[in-house]
């Protein structure tokens, strides 16, 4: 029954995209209750067919598909705004029926992999519980439509932006569905390799020529907050073109009506069409802030106990035993702290599926050492809110914790103290200004 | 060809061949640790993908063409006063009204709201404010040329300039690097100014600096950091020869150690600049002294300090630190992509801050009107931003159709 | 007969104890200039009010170009005074910070944009081409009440309502704003209801009707 709480918001947010669908696409009400509630029972009774990790790569992948062609359409719809007048958009090449059935089996499979709990097995009555609210709402909403006002006619890019911001919401109900954060990455990534390029094709002198000072600005570009703000960029930015867009169409010409007051009559008519169109951004923009803010600060509870304070002996050596308070072996993540001359160098031990430990550093070596929670089957970085699936915990790359060496001792897990204390100095010396390096 | 030239031309191109390169980001974002690079190399593999690319700076050039062509033919259209043939689509409005007009009346009106008029008995041209030329046209065309061209054909080797040896450019020749000058500035970006001074054959000099690049031998020089190479003679147990030479290796800035290898023995020497580091810059000054450990495989012989002219012996070990040479790794760098894309650059902020506030304070406006069988036609087309509609020209219209221009 | 622009059927309209227009039955065709008259408290304004969709009647049926009004919400009765009707009154009601073709523009934001040419030449054909730039404050009382004009056609009504427009003017003015009535209403073949006090006033009108207490009393064709 808690397992429906999840789904409380991803199913409003289906509600929405069904009122939306409802007054933006031509098709009758019974035709779009029952196609699109088809298409959500499918997609949430899905998990049932489907392993539910390939379910939330194929959904995190159409639904980024489709926020690509947004921007790019979004983006032609800027370029083509100069052009012939127009008032109201005509459906563009993206809307009709099959984008609407599209995003109700999305919408669909998003409730259904938040339903399966992570790692472990879908239960059917909770599907079909979804599944039945799901069908009501895409009922009731497709009928509930004609109750709207009659200015709310979203169309053409408009009307898929608000379609996807919904998605967006239902997939940031759930880290595992998440784009924002991923994407975060992603934009870090990119803006780090773009000035790097820029200064090697420009030939723009290096470290050793310019100004600490200048540097330092340049080096804001590498910090984590640019990932964040870059990825609200890009969240947002097809929704100002398409706003923009709106705004920019030329209104068709009223030269030809030889009365004033018609004539200004014609023309603010135009004008309070081209303003209605701009809802649905408007409303896009406001449930992508909402997707956001689901994705910072999600509603999961992770697993995270206090630091444990471990000593070492006189060889430098910590020794974790395996049985006793706290029991290392029980798959759940243990932190320790570990002391020593001013530094305080945090580290857990994790007991893998497989019976094999995991000892890393509680940091990563991008991210500001805020340390890791865990969730059902995979960490998460509080800085930078990325996933790390458990199975690859003891890794090193990317956002993963930093690993450490370490060996099995009678009834223990070892750990060399100098070599924890270097490792942590290291990680954090890297990622706590912010600024990164760049080569 | 028509129809190929207005795909070529439409404004959705540019979003379209973005969105090619953008998915393939995106694909390589997924799977390798380097997308950008990735993508990158490419593009330049692949000559469809450049060919695509190369869509980019056509569709700018001809979008600029057909405005500048659109704009010349309504100037030639407004200084002719309307008369003669007016080419269709050039202006934003056209509409014929069923009665003659006054010109001379329109003519005086038009003139008091600031048009420049010009026109005869049975026509009219009117306009007023600064034509928008499209600057920002120009700047994607560079820009994209020169990523284009910088994509396909940029070269690059890496050619440390030493002082005192020549810089070896494959290509056959080679300048003397005389000097290597560096000096502290406080600029606003820039910390220090480099100065490389070549000397070649013929006894032509050039001074390399940091930016913009200099240009030799066809190659912008790209100095990328700064070396001293410290000039040694050593001998050991077991050497033949005794052995003198520059050693090129990254102990400048201060602080870091690197390994001078004698080739063909088991010695290794560590050196470093030694602390406490010198008030200037030692690659200003050229004083240091030398940290120094000789290692016989990973057996330490000797360690201590050698002031510059100095030896430190012992265990049947010498070394002399006689002097120093410093240099710059540099990269020579063929790349006709560098001027285009600065010169957009450049255009861009032109367009900015010119050509846009021109538009938004002196706005474009044009007008026609031409008496024909008993009929005004009148065209008209206006840059202005925002909420004036053409007001003017459709009160004009709303006159001329009363046969109310006498007020 | 032409056809009727304003048609009433018992239309009434009480305050309370008073009641100021006992059931009335009104027929004014298609570009007719139609006189009110009566003594003060007669019902005059009241009846041009509920012309106007100032305000609602009490009972009674009320068609103004071919709307009913009674069937009309807020909405509708505030798009139908945009829309269909041009009111003057005596006293000018203009913006007294705001520019003559300031003031004109008002009432084109009102009904749908701004358009500050077609505003100038309203106020040129008033004759007031060179006061466009003075506020009212700066104008006679005869300019102001052509402002008023200016403003009240400027959306092209078909039905002018004008509630003592000259009560204010002495004769030369009162002269110049009916010759420039007149003279709009051959143009622009508005319709005009137009309340006075003065017979000669009346008398440019083709019909005038009397009210008293609220009773259509007595009508007359003038000229004829
Ligand atoms: N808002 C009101 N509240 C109460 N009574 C009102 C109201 N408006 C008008 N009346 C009353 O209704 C009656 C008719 O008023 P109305 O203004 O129509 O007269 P009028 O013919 O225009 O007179 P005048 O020539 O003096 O302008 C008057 O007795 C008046 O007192
Ligand atoms: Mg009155």
């Amino acid at each position: 029954m808690i397992a429906i709480l999840k789904v409380i918001t991803p199913l409003l947010c289906w509600g929405g995209m069904m009122l939306s669908l409802a007054r933006g696409i031509g098709s009758g009400p019974t035709l779009l209750a029952g196609g699109c509630g088809a298409l959500f029972l499918t997609g949430s009774l899905l998990p049932l067919l489907v392993p539910s990790p390939l379910l939330v790569v194929a959904f995190k992948g159409v639904t980024a598909a489709a926020f690509a062609i947004l921007w790019l359409a979004s983006i032609g719809g800027i370029h083509g705004a100069g052009g012939e007048a127009r008032v109201g958009h005509a459906a563009g090449p993206l809307a009709g029926r099959g984008g609407a059935f599209l995003a109700s089996l999305l919408a669909g499979a998003g409730v259904g992999c938040i339903l399966v709990p992570a790692g472990g097995v879908a239960q059917p009555m909770a599907l079909m519980a979804a599944a039945v609210a799901g069908v009501s709402l895409a009922v009731a909403g497709a009928f509930a439509g004609r109750f709207l006002p009659r200015w709310f006619a979203p169309s053409g890019t408009g009307l898929w932006a608000l379609i996807l911001a919904l998605l967006l919401c239902i997939a940031s109900s759930s880290p595992r569905l998440d784009l924002f954060s991923p994407l975060t990455m992603r934009v870090m990534k990119f803006i780090h390799d773009f000035v790097h390029q820029f200064f090697e094709s420009m030939l723009l002198p290096d470290h050793p020529f310019i100004r600490p000072r200048v540097w330092e600005y340049i080096g804001i570009l590498f910090s984590s907050g640019v990932g964040f703000w870059g990825g609200v960029v890009l969240f947002f930015a097809p929704v100002g073109f398409i706003a923009t867009a709106i705004r920019l169409t030329p209104l068709p010409s009223v030269a030809h009506i030889r009365r004033g007051a018609e004539r200004r009559l014609l023309m603010a008519s135009y004008i309070r069409q081209r303003r209605h169109q701009q809802a649905a951004p408007i409303l896009a923009a406001a449930v992508l802030s909402l997707a956001i803010y689901q994705s910072r600060f999600p509603s999961v509870d992770y697993w995270d106990p206090a630091p444990v304070k471990v000593t070492a002996d006189a060889a430098g050596k910590i020794l974790i035993p395996e049985k006793g308070e706290p029991e290392i072996g029980d798959g759940r993540m243990h932190k320790f702290v570990y002391s020593h001359g001013g530094t305080e160098a945090r580290f857990f031990v994790l007991a893998k599926e497989d019976g094999e430990y995991a000892v890393t550093l509680d940091a990563c070596s991008i991210c500001k050492p805020e340390g890791y929670g865990q969730g059902e089957s995979a960490l998460i970085c509080y800085y930078c809110k990325t996933l790390i699936p458990l199975d690859t915990v003891g890794k090193p790359g990317g956002c993963n914790p930093v690993p450490l060496p370490f060996r099995r001792e009678k009834g223990g897990v070892a750990i060399d103290a100098p070599l924890l204390l270097r490792s942590w100095d290291e990680t954090v010396q890297a990622t706590a200004g912010g600024g990164g390096e760049r080569r | 060809m028509k129809r190929a030239v207005s795909l070529l031309i439409s404004p959705r191109l540019p979003a379209a061949v973005l969105a090619v390169f953008f998915l393939i980001y995106c694909v390589a974002a997924f799977g390798a640790e380097e997308p950008l690079l990735v993508l990158m190399k490419l593009t330049r593999e692949n000559l469809p993908l450049l060919l695509v690319l190369a869509l980019l700076p056509l569709n700018a050039a001809l979008r600029l063409l057909s405005g500048l062509r659109s704009m010349g033919s309504r100037l030639r259209v407004m200084r002719g006063g309307g008369r003669g043939e007016i080419p269709g689509g050039i202006f934003a409005e056209e509409v014929t009204i069923g009665a003659g007009a006054d010109l001379g009346l329109v003519k005086e009106r038009l003139a008091g709201e600031g048009f420049a008029v010009r026109g005869d008995a049975s026509s009219l041209a009117a306009w007023r404010g600064v034509p928008f030329i499209p600057l920002h046209r120009l700047g994607a065309l560079l820009i994209f040329s020169g990523i284009l061209l910088s994509l396909a054909w940029r070269q690059s080797i890496k050619l440390p300039a030493i002082e005192g040896e020549p810089l070896a450019w494959p290509a056959g020749g080679g300048a003397l690097v005389e000097k290597i000058g560096l000096q502290e500035s406080d600029g606003a970006i820039l910390s220090r100014t480099l100065a490389i001074h070549l000397r070649d054959a013929g006894g032509g000099r050039t001074v390399c600096g940091i930016y913009p690049p200099a240009r030799y031998a066809g190659a912008y020089v790209y100095p990328r950091y700064l070396g001293i190479a410290p000039f040694l003679r050593f001998k050991a147990p077991g050497m033949e020869r005794e052995m003198e030479s520059y050693f090129l290796i990254s102990i400048y800035p201060p602080g870091k150690e690197d390994f001078a290898v004698i080739p063909g023995t088991p010695y290794r020497i560590g050196l470093s600049i030694a602390p406490p580091l010198p008030e200037e810059d030692p690659f200003i000054s050229g004083r240091m002294e030398l940290a120094v450990r000789i290692l016989k495989g990973d057996e330490l012989l000797q360690a201590g300090t050698v002031p510059l002219g100095g030896r430190l012996a012992g265990k049947g070990s010498e070394l002399s630190f006689l002097g120093l040479r410093r240099y710059v790794a540099t990269d020579l760098v063929m790349d006709h992509g560098f001027l285009p894309v600065w010169g957009g650059v450049a255009c861009y902020l032109l367009a900015v801050f010119i050509c846009l506030p021109l538009r938004i304070f002196l706005p474009r406006v044009e007008m026609i009107l031409v008496l024909r069988d008993g009929m005004t036609h009148t065209a008209f087309r206006s840059e202005e931003f925002g909420t004036k509609r053409g007001g003017l020209y459709h009160e004009l219209l709303d006159s001329i159709e009363k046969g109310r221009s006498d007020h | 007969m032409a056809e009727c622009i304003i048609e009433t059927r018992g239309v009434t309209r009480s305050y309370g104890e008073i009641c100021a227009l006992k059931p009335l039955d009104l027929q004014v065709r298609d570009g007719e200039w139609l006189a009110v008259m009566g003594h003060s408290g007669s019902g005059k304004s009241t009846l041009l009010n509920l012309l106007g969709g100032l305000d609602r009647p009490d009972g009674g049926s009320l068609v103004v170009g071919g709307v009913d009004l009674a069937t009309l919400g807020e909405d509708g009765l505030a798009r139908f005074r945009r829309e269909r009707v041009g009111i003057i009154f005596q006293q000018h009601h203009l913006i007294p910070h705001l520019s003559a073709v300031e003031n004109v523009m008002m009432a084109q934001y009102f009904h749908s944009v701004p358009d500050e040419a077609e505003a100038k030449v309203a106020l040129q054909r008033v004759g007031l081409g060179h006061r466009l730039r003075n506020r009212p404050g700066e104008l006679s009382g005869g300019e102001q009440q052509r402002v008023c004009i200016a403003r009240a056609i400027i959306n092209s009504p078909r039905i002018l309502l004008a509630d003592e427009p000259t009560g204010n003017l002495d004769h030369a003015s009162t002269v110049v704003v009916l010759e420039l009535l007149s003279e709009l209403r051959a143009e622009e073949r508005f319709t005009i209801v137009m309340v006075t006090h003065n017979q000669e006033v009346a008398s440019r009108g083709e019909r005038t009707i009397f009210l008293d207490d609220g009773i259509l009393v007595r009508e007359e064709l003038s000229g004829r």
